[in-house]
């Protein structure tokens, strides 16, 4: 998942920032589980392993698109918002006339149509971001679509032979991960990118 | 009581009717042991190198004289910015910046272009470059790159430092780091020569990872790619638990029990084993690209 990150600025005039801020960044458990974990998996008998196993591939698909669409919306929310007026938005410009496409995904994927309007506004402010990018910067973030809508590809058509792979799913939400985290990188070009005068 | 400083350069200070002016910096602020420095630049580059004063120094040139270089702050902060005229001039000009800060202050860089370099510096680093090329030293205090096009590299001192690198179509090689380290691209390859490693873990579509490191006793190692191919080595001794999952690539490893197949109806195949004590866990998932364990 690609991290939303803020200008020192901003860090300081918002108190909810700041409090995010102070969270630890991850909380150990007391102790090690992974023992207790692997002796409770040993001892279930294999019957009774479909429902340890908690949620199905698809519901977890579902759950991470939608932790995914949050993100989005978050960071989009994010970047489209000027931090300070004009500066924010003073690299934008009009969308190339071939502006890409999203990512294509097959019958397999499970994108809500939040994720997909999410996603789309995401498109439009990394096309407009594209525009403003050196030439060959922008050649390879095209390759690198073209690399992330292949491998969408590939996946559902892995799908299409082994429809319930634990291995193709996960795959296949890093797979929608990896095309935002692409958006996401391209539509916030970072300080440099917004002190552009115009 | 804060003193603060700034410093708005504007116009230029060597400028010739016949050719195209040129700014010179040469500025310095005094701060604390330990500031915040906060740089930005479009074109050219950042060189950032630690020194035992409690002084940033900016030298450099900037070849256009309508590029605005800001240099403010107080003991605590200091923000450093070339603000080129507009985001659609054609002008390509070069502003090349070498600033000394103290050795305990902390960055936050960002570049178009522009590469960055940064050595000595032992506070948090947080690099980001559009298609510059980044590179870093880390120390103890946490250090993330981010690139889209430039390279990455990141070599280690001898510290703990937790090491994020984040690349769409650049490599990124990282070597000498211990502890923590998080790398992940959409086609660049992943190059990592590492120590001992607690928590690794490696994320690409197409680039293919290439990486050495001895597990820590309760280590956590995950590498996950479409269709770059995965080799990690790692060092003797190995005591782990495997569990090592391809669509369609082969899986080879020099430890272990041979790979097999998951279904005589699918292309799949999987490992799982515990190797030595066990202790640490690996997981390597891949759909078409081919794993590749070996110890060193």
């Amino acid at each position: 998942m690609s991290t939303v990150r803020f200008g020192r600025d901003e860090r300081e005039r918002d108190p909810l920032l700041r409090q995010v801020a102070a969270l630890p960044q991850e909380i150990e458990p007391s102790r090690d589980l992974w023992p207790d974990i692997r002796a409770r998996l040993k001892q279930a008998p294999p019957d009774r392993a479909p429902a340890a196993g908690g949620l199905s591939w698809s519901w977890a698909l579902a759950a991470g698109v939608a932790v995914a669409s949050v993100s989005v919306l978050f960071t989009w929310m994010v970047v489209k918002t000027p931090a300070d007026g004009p500066a924010q938005m003073a690299g934008v410009t009009a969308a190339p006339a071939t502006a890409l496409q999203p990512v294509s995904y097959g019958g397999y994927s499970s994108l809500g149509a939040d994720y997909v309007r999410t996603r789309s506004q995401m498109l439009d402010l990394f096309n407009s971001r594209l525009a403003d990018l050196p030439e060959e910067t922008r050649s390879r973030v095209e390759a690198d679509l073209a690399t992330i809508h292949k491998a969408a590809a590939d996946i559902d058509a892995a799908l299409a032979a082994d429809p319930s792979s634990k291995l193709l799913n996960k795959l296949l939400l890093s797979t929608y991960q990896e095309e935002m985290r692409l958006y996401t990188t391209v539509a916030d070009p970072g300080e440099a990118g917004r002190n552009k005068r115009t | 009581m804060n003193i603060r400083y700034a410093v708005i350069a504007t116009s230029a200070l060597l400028a010739t009717p016949a050719a195209q002016a040129v700014q010179n910096i040469d500025q310095s602020l005094p701060t604390g042991a330990t500031p915040s420095v906060e740089i930005s630049n479009v074109q050219g580059r950042v060189s950032v190198s630690a020194w035992d004063q409690p002084v940033v120094k900016v030298t450099g040139t900037i070849e256009n004289d309508k590029t605005e270089f800001e240099f403010s702050g107080d003991a605590g902060r200091v923000v450093i910015k070339v603000r080129p005229e507009s985001s659609k001039t054609d002008r390509h000009d070069d502003a090349l910046l070498d600033i000394k800060v103290p050795a305990g202050a902390s960055l936050d860089v960002n570049t178009v272009s522009a590469d960055i370099q940064v050595e000595g510096v032992r506070g948090a680093q947080q690099l980001e470059s559009v298609s510059g090329d980044v590179t870093a030293t880390a120390f103890d205090e946490e250090v993330e790159v981010q690139t889209i096009s430039g390279d990455a590299a990141v070599n280690g001192s001898g510290g703990k430092a937790r090491v994020e690198t984040e690349s769409v179509s650049g490599d990124v090689k990282v070597r000498g780091v211990s502890g923590e380290l998080q790398a992940k691209s959409v086609s660049g390859d992943l190059e990592l020569e590492l120590g001992t490693m607690t928590r690794l873990q490696m994320e690409t579509v197409s680039g293919n990872v290439r990486a050495d490191a001895i597990l820590a006793s309760d280590g956590r190692v995950e590498a996950e790619s479409v269709s770059g191919n995965v080799r990690i080595r790692f060092g003797k001794p190995v005591n782990g638990e495997f569990d090592l999952e391809s669509f369609s690539g082969s899986i080879d490893s020099c430890f272990g029990p041979k790979a097999e197949r998951k279904s005589k109806y699918a292309p799949g195949s999987e490992l799982r084993f515990t190797q030595g004590e066990g202790g640490a866990r690996v997981s390597v998932d891949t759909m078409s690209g081919n794993i590749k364990l070996c110890d060193m």
